[in-house]
């Protein structure tokens, strides 16, 4: 009899159980954006502190692995950087003067796009979750939802998915899912980026265009914004499509900072 | 007041959780809820992390109906599996 009863009381309690996790399911499909808002408000302001913390304990602790590396080895490391730096800062120069030469020609034209931008500092990065999301440290008071996200003045990062009282979340465009509107190449190829999760794209071609590694990828604007290059390029024998595989220029995982700016990106998912 | 070892493991375990949902790789934070669900009895405490990491990380995805749950899904099903798993083992 005992046996019955503590048999019958777990099923009880597993159905219990059940109907709950049901209720739960369809309050936050029906209610979700009610609640989730207030609760992820809360949420954000209480743990932005812990985040921030983490930053200042790695910013202060980075250079330790610097005692565990042989000194032959950083004197290595270091002729080799200073070389690289010597062929970047020519063709830095050669930038420069392209990049003045190209505003003072739009000057001309008249089609200068003064852009509005606030810096910020990342406080948790994409590899925290499966979401591909960083959180800044931005509020409602100076950005908004569907704001731009760029890296390293022209790099095109992500949009403003969400904003809280003291922090905001920013998607990035490679997130897996997420489309947005490109060109690329020299032959600013029209094409619908889709991404594919850590600074990486997906885009299909017909197989016959031409397509080469090394071809930059840019978001239709006024100024200059980079998505990224082409990576790889992926042929299948029965496939009459191409994969072409695409790479952000910087390292999501190592960004400090972010230029957020007001929005003028035709991004898929915002219109749907 | 004398604390069972169980007990006190397990609150290690949720510290640990929660520190390596806010500072750790997602796939460390996995793994160790995954084993802490497998090593303590009924193990809520995985469904309320998952809450956590889409609360704090979650965007509306197409592929879970424009909701941000899918760690919560995911966890519930965990969750739901390795109690399955536990009573067929014994």
């Amino acid at each position: 009899m005992k046996m019955n009863y503590r048999q019958n009381k777990n099923k009880k309690i597993k159905v219990i159980t059940v109907i709950i996790i049901l209720f739960f399911f369809l309050f936050v499909y029906f209610y979700g954006n009610i609640t989730s808002s207030f609760v992820s408000n809360s949420t954000h302001s209480m743990f932005s502190t812990f985040w921030k913390t983490g930053e200042l304990i790695k910013s202060k602790t980075s250079a330790i692995p610097a005692f565990f590396i042989s000194h032959a080895s950083l004197q290595n490391k270091n002729n080799t950087l200073s070389l690289q730096i010597q062929d970047l800062e020519i063709k830095n120069l050669i930038s420069e003067y392209l990049y003045d030469e190209n505003e003072e020609l739009r000057k001309i034209l008249n089609r200068l796009d003064e852009k509005e931008a606030i810096i910020t500092s990342i406080i948790a990065r994409p590899n925290q979750s499966l979401y591909d999301t960083f959180i800044i440290d931005l509020g409602m008071d100076n950005i908004s939802i569907g704001d731009i996200a760029m890296a390293n003045g022209n790099i095109t990062i992500g949009r403003v998915a969400e904003v809280y009282d003291k922090t905001s979340k920013v998607v990035l465009f490679s997130s897996f899912g997420e489309k947005i509107d490109v060109l690329v190449g020299k032959q600013k190829i029209s094409a619908i980026a889709i991404g594919r999760n850590g600074g990486n794209f997906e885009i299909r071609f017909p197989r016959d265009m031409e397509i080469t590694i090394g071809d930059i990828v840019s978001v239709p604007s006024m100024d200059i914004r980079i998505l990224g290059v082409v990576a790889h390029i992926q042929k299948e024998a029965n496939d009459p499509f191409q994969a072409v595989l695409i790479q952000s220029p910087v390292n999501i995982f190592e960004l400090k900072w972010l230029e957020i700016i007001k929005n003028n990106i035709n991004n898929i998912n915002e219109s749907e | 007041m004398k604390v069972s070892s169980n007990i006190l493991k397990r609150i290690i375990v949720n510290i640990v959780l929660f520190l390596c949902v806010l500072f750790a790789p997602w796939w460390i934070t996995i793994i160790l809820a995954i084993l802490a669900t497998f090593y303590f009895k009924t193990y809520y405490e995985i469904i309320i992390v998952a809450i956590l990491i889409d609360i704090l990380y979650g965007v509306p995805k197409w592929y879970i109906f424009n909701l941000s749950f899918g760690y919560t899904i995911f966890s519930i099903i965990i969750f739901a599996l390795t109690q399955w798993t536990k009573t067929k083992l014994r």
